[in-house]
């Protein structure tokens, strides 16, 4: 075994969040610069990641096995071609929520940068684990720090907001913990390289998929599961909200993926109606939703929700297409909700409203402000040569190849996309400036125009270019795919021998 | 579109420009995946090579059991009648002239406007395979144009009337892609563009003249004062509406031709319709002439000796594209669509599966045409000019008719009510009634309030006293008792 590279990426911001804690409070400038330089080099271990990383094949790589409780539970942990891209996408956004810190965090910043380090750390664990049980662990220990971040920096409705993200996602994550103990009972392991070896029985994976879905379907959010997104995201602060619809969304995602689909495939093909149903709706209903917002950020979550519906829909039609297009779908939104967030938080900082109608014309006031805000509006409606519409053509694809009547159904949740973000920019941005207060706002200063851009260039280069991404993940999904249908296969013969 | 942002209309075009055109996506996306569902691909050549194995292919499509290549062909259609203001799909275009006149000239007249008859004659490989769709867009094309003329012939905003005659215009080059005649409808695209180009840029200068002002009815009896624009705007005026020789009598009369030659009902209707919607093109755009130029000067804020020709960088272009629109049509016919050698031209670019009839239509048919159009010249300057009475008159007899053109037949009153304000009606129900009063009310909120209710039902039992314990413990223990006892 060479340098644990992944564990190495999984500690470092760890450490960085250890050297805060010894760190004196009130010098915020040092603080900031400590977790910079920390997250900085963690994202440049993951792009040297990146470059090591052999998309050809399909198994584990940077594999680290460490016997941890004896006997029982491995630390095991590496990664593939779907994993790899969202630990890019962690290590990538982590250091824009810090340098967004700079205007909107007033109170107790080491504290929200220790948070938000250990976060990075919690988060690339769950995306490289291979183990349940470590998997778990990670999945359940970023609640912690995202509960503090909606909780202590919140705004007015904070602790409320704090307690519902809170409770909807440990309520659906207690069955997952059960699920995996039952699993360590049945297959006598929980390391998944070894379970998609040997395949979980037939007949209990209809009520363990169940149980992580009670799990992803929460964190997703699906809905009727969604209503604790738009409050925790309203409440949470703008570095807070990024992390949250950046990265913590994708977890589920992810989840689905490596979980439902890999394990539980006899399941996953009984429960696509279901998934297909739910997914369908969170895309219509939440798109009508958003269509009626008044808050900004309100807005904006119920957009991920039915940005969200289109990747569960996509990882469901378990289509070369339908897959490849949700992981670039959940890249895009990680990349254009940071963006719109941080977009939010520009003006929410000058102006300490997120209500839609205090704005209006901002565009002859804070000019470069206005050409960004639309350049990401356009991109999470998906606008061809931005990234949001690689992955909703290629999720629309896959759908048609399984269900005409879901893809149809989907597709019109595209005009309503475009709808309720257009509406949006025309409101915030165009029109007359009826706000006096608006005259005095500054345009973006250098740090948010830095970060801004930093986003924008990825969501154009990939709304172009896709093949770095596609590359990185074909391989992985093909032979995910193949997995799939060779062990519904095996099943149907054995049913047939059977009778 | 949004360009002039402060003006809420211009905001609201562009909305709905770019909603309306994603209708038309949804169409097109979905006839794009269920080409790559058939052929596995979605390049040019290898798809048309393999259409001919699919002709017989049927499909069961939402219930409906449909033949795939008429399918994919309605679908595509559906983003061609998105992006090309076909009926149903129209309202953006006229909403679209709150941009900036050069972009109306140059993407809402010659360019983009056009990619859906484009697509569609790229696609003629797999059009001429469904016959069932080349009529679908044959009706609709005959229908936009028929519908875009009527309400041409009432609207007062110069550069809205001539939005609807480049709907109609557009609708005349479906029905020429309906009947089979591709290249007609290529050629009349490409004439079209010198015409309309010049049309949008003069009116542009019109409106620069007039500070602004686009309501036709605030003009009149400046022909002397701008003489350059005058006498360029007749030429795309001429031009538009197929006068002899000039670029739109080839491209039209060529539609109406082979509409007529195509021999089928539909085919005979699309004539009909085609030679009273040129007559209806004639006298709106004459109408808009003479009100601009003629007849008396009713501009109350501007004197008439303020009045000037516009900048020479303004008229140049103008100069140049009426160069287009009188050489265009006569120069280019017959590499276009000569009888017989437009194939040279054409290469294997469009498919016909049968050759376009070479039959030359009778005489009085071919003369039709013409004579409406000159006709309609004299009458359209008695209506406007000399007796300006009488087409108010007829408007006051004819309220509910006149109404209807007016409000350009109700589309988008219809669309606000089925469709805008319902969708915000259901968004703030699914808000406000299902996601806070039900899911929020029974979910998180229900379930932690029902704890708490009974947490504290509970903690009552924890009183302290010793007296309320004992009672608890000989209740329990009767109770206790009872049930051994009896057991």
């Amino acid at each position: 075994m060479n340098f644990p590279i992944l564990s190495s990426l999984i500690i470092l911001p760890t450490i960085g969040a250890l050297f805060l804690m010894f760190s004196k409070e009130n010098n915020t400038t040092t603080v900031k610069y400590v977790a910079l330089f920390t997250s900085f080099v963690n994202f440049l271990i993951s792009i040297y990641l990146w470059v090591l990383f052999d998309p050809s094949i399909s198994i584990f790589q940077f594999v680290e096995d460490r016997e941890w409780l004896k006997g029982f539970i491995n630390y095991k942990i590496g990664i593939d071609g779907i994993s790899i891209l969202f630990i890019i996408l962690t290590t990538f956004i982590t250091p824009i929520c810090i340098i967004s810190v700079n205007n909107s965090i007033k109170k107790r910043l080491r504290d929200f940068l220790i948070s938000i380090l250990i976060m990075e750390s919690l988060m690339i664990g769950v995306f490289c684990s291979l183990d349940l049980v470590i998997f778990y662990l990670f999945f359940e220990a970023g609640l912690i720090p995202m509960f503090l971040i909606i909780g202590i920096w919140g705004g007015e409705r904070r602790v409320y907001s704090a307690f519902k993200f809170f409770l909807y996602t440990l309520l659906g994550s207690v069955l997952m913990l059960v699920a995996i103990i039952s699993i360590y009972w049945i297959s006598g392991t929980t390391d998944i390289v070894k379970l998609y070896e040997l395949g979980i029985d037939g007949k209990y994976q209809n009520l363990l998929w169940l149980a992580f879905f009670s799990s992803f379907a929460v964190k997703t959010p699906m809905w009727p599961v969604h209503t604790w997104l738009p409050d925790a995201h309203v409440e949470a602060p703008t570095a807070g909200s990024v992390l949250l619809a950046a990265i913590l969304l994708k977890m589920a995602g992810y989840g689905f993926i490596r979980f439902s689909l890999g394990l539980f495939p006899l399941a996953s093909e009984v429960f696509t109606p279901l998934v297909y149903i739910l997914s369908l709706i969170a895309i219509i209903y939440t798109s009508l939703v958003a269509l009626m917002q008044e808050d900004m950020k309100k807005l904006i979550a119920y957009s991920s929700v039915a940005h969200m519906g289109f990747v569960t829909l996509g990882i469901f039609t378990i289509t070369q297409q339908g897959i490849e297009g949700s992981i670039i779908q959940m890249i895009s939104h990680g990349l254009v909700s940071a963006a719109l967030f941080l977009c939010v938080g520009v003006v929410y900082d000058r102006m300490h409203s997120r209500l839609i109608n205090t704005y209006g014309g901002l565009v002859s006031v804070i000019p470069k402000y206005s050409v960004l805000f639309m350049l990401f509006t356009l991109a999470a409606l998906g606008l061809p040569g931005t990234s949001g519409f690689i992955g909703e053509f290629l999720i629309l694809m896959g759908a048609f190849k399984d269900n005409f009547l879901v893809a149809v159904i989907a597709s019109l949740g595209v005009i309503f996309g475009a709808a309720y973000m257009l509406w949006l920019y025309r409101r915030v941005v165009f029109g007359d400036l009826n706000n006096k207060d608006l005259l005095k706002i500054p345009d973006l200063n250098n740090s948010e125009k830095f970060i801004l851009w930093l986003l924008a260039i990825p969501v154009l280069f990939f709304g172009f270019y896709p093949e770095p991404l596609i590359n990185t993940i074909e391989v992985s999904i093909k032979d995910l795919i193949e997995m799939y249908n060779f062990n519904i296969n095996k099943y149907t013969q054995e049913v047939s021998i059977n009778e | 579109m949004a360009f002039w942002f402060k003006r809420e209309t211009a905001n609201a075009a562009a909305i709905k420009a770019f909603v309306v055109n994603r209708v038309g996506d949804f169409g097109f996306a979905l006839g794009i995946f269920l080409i790559f569902y058939l052929f596995g691909t979605v390049n040019y050549s290898e798809v048309f090579a393999s259409i001919p194995q699919i002709i017989d292919k049927e499909l069961l499509f939402l219930g409906i059991q449909i033949k795939a290549i008429d399918l994919i062909c309605i679908l595509l259609f559906i983003g061609a009648m998105g992006k090309s203001a076909q009926i149903f799909l129209h309202t953006w275009l006229p909403d679209a002239m709150e941009g900036p006149t050069p972009v109306s000239a140059l993407i809402h007249a010659a360019t983009m406007v056009t990619a859906g008859v484009f697509l569609v004659v790229r696609c003629s490989p797999i059009f001429e395979y469904s016959p069932v769709t080349l009529n679908i867009i044959t009706v609709v094309g005959m229908t936009t144009a028929f519908f875009a003329a009527t309400v041409a012939l009432v609207q007062n905003d110069i550069k809205k009337i001539i939005a609807y005659s480049t709907c109609s215009q557009l609708g005349y080059m479906f029905f020429a892609a309906g009947v089979g005649a591709y290249n007609v409808a290529m050629f009349h695209l490409f004439t079209h563009a010198f015409f309309k180009a010049l049309l949008f840029l003069g009116s542009g200068s019109i409106i620069h003249s007039f500070k602004d002002e686009q309501n036709i009815n605030e003009m009149g009896a400046v022909y002397k004062k701008l003489p350059y624009t005058w006498i360029l705007m007749i030429i795309g005026t001429l031009a538009l509406t197929g006068f002899p020789f000039l670029s739109g009598f080839y491209s039209k009369d060529a539609i109406i031709e082979f509409a007529y030659l195509k021999g089928s009902t539909t085919g005979y209707y699309a004539a009909g319709i085609g030679i009273l919607t040129a007559l209806f093109t004639s006298i709106y755009s004459w109408r808009l002439i003479f009100k601009t130029f003629h007849g008396s000067y009713n501009n109350k804020k501007i004197k008439i000796e303020e009045m000037h020709e516009s900048p020479l960088v303004m008229l140049v272009p103008l100069v140049i594209l009426a160069i287009g629109a009188v050489f265009s049509g006569f120069l280019f016919k017959d590499l276009f669509i000569g009888h017989g050698d437009y194939t040279s031209f054409w290469g294997d670019s469009i498919k016909f599966l049968s050759p376009l009839s070479s039959e030359h239509p009778p005489l009085w048919f071919l003369l039709l045409t013409p004579t409406l159009v000159m006709i309609s010249i004299p009458i359209a300057y008695y209506l406007f000019v000399k007796n300006k009475e009488l087409p108010n008159q007829f408007a006051q007899l004819n309220k509910p008719l006149y109404n209807f053109l007016v409000n350009k037949w109700y589309f988008d009153e219809l669309y606000n009510i089925l469709f805008i304000q319902s969708s915000k009606k259901i968004g703030l129900f699914f808000w406000k009634s299902i996601d806070v009063k039900i899911i929020d009310k029974f979910g998180p909120d229900g379930i932690s309030s029902l704890i708490k209710t009974l947490s504290i039902k509970a903690s009552k039992f924890q009183s302290g006293f010793i007296y309320q314990y004992a009672f608890m413990i000989l209740i329990g223990f009767s109770a206790l008792l009872t049930f051994l006892i009896l057991k």
